[in-house]
């Protein structure tokens, strides 16, 4: 495949697997609640992620390790538990709303209560990674998800004002629930920098054999897919703004969000959201599920691979067998959807000095990098977003939660 | 620690007024969630399984905020 094609191909999926739960319902949240007052939140996770997403790539091309494997050789297994730990419980509650989106998106299209989409959705998510191909899912998924081009179009058809949106791009304190307000920004920045999409990405450089000569394509992948991505989920932002912040509604439930896309897009609107939802909440319930798997088996040292059949790499898709199901029951329980997205995005906003500090003393040692280690720009952003996002989470979220 | 952790969640304790406040911003938001649903009903934009969902949602909803309300005022 030419250079060209596969950078094209790269962003393209980077635009189309953005949007999942955890950026649709932060998103909405942020625009009903303050207007356009955190599209600020929104730029700097995507900035984040995109540095991360960078480095994760950069790491595999240059060292041919993945993340995973590259903690536990240069820290020792003993150190390396505690990331893998961390990131385990967090995927998993993010699997948990992922999975929950889907179910959600088939109960908007049917009115068949979500409890009853739990086992079918969990069973075609396993069929999905028990036959495909890494390929098929993170191709598939994501150029499938590119429907959720759709909020872009609703956002130019409400004509939101470019010096507003402007001028949320600078952070500036709430007229109100400041503690709502520091909850929302960090869920935000957790939805965009979740640890699952650069243990999956660095896991697929290396599934895809990338070398050197693909630190270019690396860095035009991360920095244009995670920005066209970023800018999907300020669309949603502007609709939730336009429609639901204007008319004084703030989002409680799931069930407030579907009007952001059928006021400016009609019946066609719901459909698209619907879709949306499913397509986006399903991929990303692929990505998490094989990020675990990836994850462990890398950690553990164990045989890895999607494009490998199940029988060649038993305990990686053991991993994932699991995790599916056991996921699965945190829905039936009959947890608030929404709720759980939510409090995951702010637990993995976090978790983050937990996953970023080892991939930064990674990312500066020559034993790996040799010549490609971090300039100083990328170390400060990352570092500097990851460490103020978790002291944020740290206080916004026993105030969001004893706080009502 | 334990002292850190008994500021948080003394700093997290809120008025009688505050959470009262809190229930009834959310019965406004319902019942301007109400309000646009029966705008787009009227364009025929939503598919009334899923309008039902949002009655329903919002029935829960706002017994929910009343019951939080009736409670903050009577403290």
């Amino acid at each position: 495949m030419s250079k060209l094609l596969e950078i094209a191909l790269g962003v393209v999926t980077g635009i189309g697997g953005f949007l999942e739960a955890g950026s649709l319902a932060t998103a909405a949240q942020a625009g009903a609640a303050f207007g356009f007052r955190l599209v600020w939140a929104l730029a700097l996770g995507t900035v984040c992620l995109a540095f991360m997403v960078e480095m994760a790539g950069r790491l595999a091309s240059v060292s041919h390790h993945t993340l995973p494997d590259a903690m536990r050789e240069r820290f020792g297994i003993r150190f390396f538990l505690v990331p893998l730990v961390t990131v385990a419980l967090v995927s998993f509650l993010v699997l948990a709303s992922e999975i929950g989106g889907v179910c959600l998106a088939l109960q908007f299209a049917t009115g068949v209560p979500l409890r009853w989409w739990v086992a079918p959705v969990i069973l075609g998510l396993w069929l999905f990674l028990w036959k495909g191909t890494f390929g098929m899912v993170e191709k598939g998924a994501s150029l499938l998800g590119l429907v959720t081009i759709a909020f872009v179009v609703g956002a130019l058809k409400l004509g939101p004002s470019p010096a507003e949106l402007a001028a949320g791009l600078l952070p500036s304190l709430p007229g109100h629930d400041p503690a709502k307000y520091w909850f929302i920004a960090v869920s935000i920045v957790g939805a965009s920098v979740s640890p699952y999409l650069f243990y999956f990405y660095s896991a697929g450089a290396v599934e895809d054999g990338w070398d050197e000569s693909y630190l270019g394509i690396n860095r035009i992948v991360a920095g244009g897919g995670m920005a066209f991505g970023g800018g999907i989920a300020a669309a949603v932002l502007v609709c939730a703004a336009m429609v639901l912040h204007s008319g004084g509604i703030q989002v409680d439930r799931y069930e407030q969000i579907p009007m952001i896309l059928s006021s400016p897009l009609g019946r066609w609107g719901f459909r698209l959201f619907v879709a949306s939802l499913a397509i986006g909440c399903f991929g990303a319930a692929l990505e998490i599920a094989l990020a675990l798997a990836y994850l462990v088996a890398q950690g553990l040292g164990w045989r890895w691979g999607e494009s490998l059949q199940p029988r060649q790499a038993a305990r990686f898709a053991l991993v994932y067998t699991l995790a599916l199901p056991l996921a699965g029951l945190v829905i039936v329980t009959g947890i608030d959807p929404l709720k759980l997205t939510i409090f995951s995005m702010a637990l993995t906003a976090l978790s983050l000095p937990v996953t970023v500090v080892p991939l930064l003393v990674l990312m500066n040692d020559p034993q790996y990098l040799g010549d490609h280690t971090n300039g100083w720009l990328g170390n400060a952003a990352v570092l500097a977003v990851s460490v103020v996002a978790c002291v944020v989470a740290l206080v916004a979220i026993p105030l969001q939660i004893f706080g009502g | 620690m334990a002292l850190a952790c008994a500021l948080v969640l003394s700093a997290c304790a809120r008025s009688p007024a505050s959470q009262a406040a809190d229930a009834r911003a959310s019965l406004a938001s319902w019942d301007s969630t109400l309000a646009l649903l029966g705008r787009e009903r009227a364009r025929g934009t939503l598919p009334e399984k899923f309008i039902a969902q949002v009655l329903r949602a919002a029935a829960q909803e706002k017994a929910g905020a009343e019951a939080r309300l009736r409670a903050a005022e009577a403290r």
